[in-house]
């Protein structure tokens, strides 16, 4: 599965940012795309996405991996600046235990409801990440061993894991019962620049980047993933990583490459004729955009033309009758 | 031999032969209870573990096969399927209740349903080298079909005094033996005994010297290969390189432990991390 989007954005010192994302989706060897536990997601009218790492062996992950995902794109209850995660997770905790109930209610399968007699969770690892191109800052919110990785003309960054050999198979997880929730997550944040690459990726990929960074081949490693442009190719890059010397651990594996690329001067006029010419383009997000606020000011300009006429109207028509009582 | 190249998952499910003592000696006392009912405790823990390792929302994925042989007055094949028939070799689902958290700092009763697929049971001698021969012949055939698999383990639970001691050697030897393309099966042996210290995936016999049924089973076990040492490394188990598939005397939960690292790929067994245990 394959989601491309382009969406431009005009800045106040008249720079275009092209943000480009790509994301991909394959499951465990030996396992089909429906046992995945991991969910992505995108709202790129709000700059955000999310990926999530249901873990296997919890209570219906999978429910909670896409509830997490879903609620952190379309909902604007989060904010980062008040870092309000406890009540951000409160109704998808609550949506999660009625999905679960609705599951297990007359079914009398041991294996189903002792686990939800127990309160036994479903537990996720997270990443959410806000790019606000406006102001050319991001913010993230991230818990477990699901990695964010920035690529700089400078540098390589990585979030919150920095070495290959600090993944373990207990990683800290947003829980499905508020009670259970040992852990917060971490919030960090930093500037886009042109050229940059955000990376947001499971636990698998992200150990063979770390690996690959190790030796010295990060950029390599980078310019393979980007390469990528469909899931097919994305699935034979992962069969193929996971006999390499350095190897892709056998898991589910999600990824989600953001790239971020100044505008050339073609594009930047081409940009500037859509939205002039109000002309609609599926892909380009922010077009649409701007043609709804072209929209938006027209109709405020009429209407303050008509108020204005309309005054101009009475004081002419005032103006006539203390003329006419005049004479 | 890398244990690791063919992943055990639905496309290539793996194979768990569990053989359990039913002999006559298996009524000696044990805790509270005989050795008997601790063998069949343990039994019935595991399949439910299975079923919950390979359980994906509310289906059970069809991971493992399993197949459980008890031996005593006679060898019975008590469970054969892929893993998401074994509900249905139930025998019953007992009504229980148990304390949990309530989540507000208090404890609260809830209702558990216990599966019970196998009683107690000790009558006659111990044909363990019968099940290890019927053992055998079960993971011959499963990696002739599918030789390129991770290759079966097979359990044997016992109090460790087989009527045919050496024969039985031989047959777990023979187990050993077979491998597919990627490793020789495995034999585990868990070691029910009164005394004594508890042990598991010890890497020599200094443990349980004077022991001789514990030493018996500690030579008739695998070696503990590479990936599952480093899952048990991992798990927190206290482990020596040598370590062989073996646990002496362990209790519950260790043994549950050990199975579940050793019965299905390590990354399927994650569990929520709970910084107050």
């Amino acid at each position: 599965m394959l989601h491309k989007y382009e969406f431009y954005q005009t800045l106040l010192n008249d720079i275009m940012l092209n943000l480009t994302f790509n994301r991909y989706i394959t499951h465990k060897e030996g396992e089909t795309i429906d046992d995945c536990q991991d969910a992505m997601h995108e709202n790129v009218m709000l700059g955000r996405f999310a990926i999530a790492d249901g873990a296997t062996r919890s209570f219906f992950p999978k429910i909670w991996a896409d509830l997490l995902v879903n609620h952190f794109c379309d909902n604007s209850i989060f904010s980062f600046k008040e870092k309000n995660w406890i009540e951000w997770l409160q109704p998808i905790q609550q949506e999660w235990y009625e999905k679960a109930e609705e599951k297990v209610k007359d079914r009398n399968l041991f294996y189903l409801t002792n686990s939800f007699n127990t309160r036994e969770p479903a537990a996720a690892t997270f990443i959410g990440i806000e790019i606000d191109i406006k102001t050319e800052k991001w913010q993230a919110m991230i818990i477990g061993d699901s990695c964010l990785f920035h690529k700089t003309n400078s540098g390589f960054s990585s979030y919150l894991i920095e070495k290959s050999v600090d993944f373990d198979s207990f990683p800290e997880a947003f829980a499905s019962y508020a009670d259970k929730n040992y852990y917060p997550p971490t919030f960090i944040s930093g500037a886009i620049h042109s050229d940059d690459i955000l990376v947001l990726t499971t636990d698998a990929i992200a150990k063979w980047i770390l690996d690959h960074n190790e030796s010295g081949n990060v950029g390599t490693c980078l310019d393979r993933l980007c390469e990528l442009d469909s899931n097919e190719k994305f699935c034979q890059f992962v069969n193929q990583a996971r006999s390499e010397k350095v190897r892709l651990v056998n898991d589910d594996v999600t990824l989600m490459l953001i790239s971020i690329e100044e505008l050339n001067c073609d594009e930047k006029n081409k940009s500037r004729h859509d939205i002039s010419s109000a002309t609609h383009n599926s892909e380009n997000i922010n077009s649409s955009t701007n043609v709804l606020e072209t929209i938006i000011w027209g109709l405020i300009a009429g209407v303050t033309g008509v108020w204005i006429l309309r005054w101009v109207f009475y004081f002419i028509q005032d103006l006539l009758l203390t003329l006419f009582k005049t004479n | 031999m890398a244990y690791n190249n063919v992943p055990i998952g639905t496309s290539n499910p793996g194979c768990i032969v569990i053989l359990v003592d039913q002999s006559w000696s298996m009524s000696e006392p044990y805790g509270d209870g005989t050795k008997a009912e601790r063998a069949s405790l343990a039994v019935n823990h595991v399949l439910e573990e299975l079923v919950l390792a390979c359980r994906r929302g509310d289906d059970i994925r069809e991971r493992c096969h399993v197949t459980v042989i008890g031996y005593g007055e006679k060898v019975n094949c008590i469970i054969d399927g892929i893993i998401s028939e074994i509900p249905s070799y139930l025998l019953e689902v007992k009504d229980t209740k148990k304390k949990i958290s309530d989540g507000a700092g208090g404890l609260v009763e809830v209702n558990i349903k216990m599966p019970i697929w196998l009683e107690p049971l000790a009558n006659g001698n111990t044909p363990m080298h019968e099940a290890f021969q019927r053992a055998s012949e079960f993971v011959d055939e499963w990696i002739t079909d599918r030789p390129d698999v991770f290759p079966p383990i097979v359990i044997n639970i016992t109090d460790g005094a087989a009527t045919h001691p050496d024969l039985t050697a031989d047959f777990a030897r023979k187990i050993m033996n077979i491998s597919s393309s990627d490793g020789n099966a495995l034999v585990f042996n868990l070691h029910i005994a009164n005394s004594g210290n508890k042990v598991i995936l010890p890497h020599n016999n200094s443990q349980f010297t004077g022991e001789p049924l514990a030493e018996y089973l500690f030579h008739i076990s695998s070696p503990l290969p590479s990936p599952l040492y480093i899952a048990a490394d991992k798990s927190g188990l206290p482990i020596e390189q040598g370590a062989r598939c073996f646990g002496y005397n362990i209790d519950e939960s260790q043994m549950i432990q050990l199975l579940q690292f050793g019965s299905l790929d390590v990354t399927q067994i994650r569990v929520l991390p709970n910084p107050t245990e």
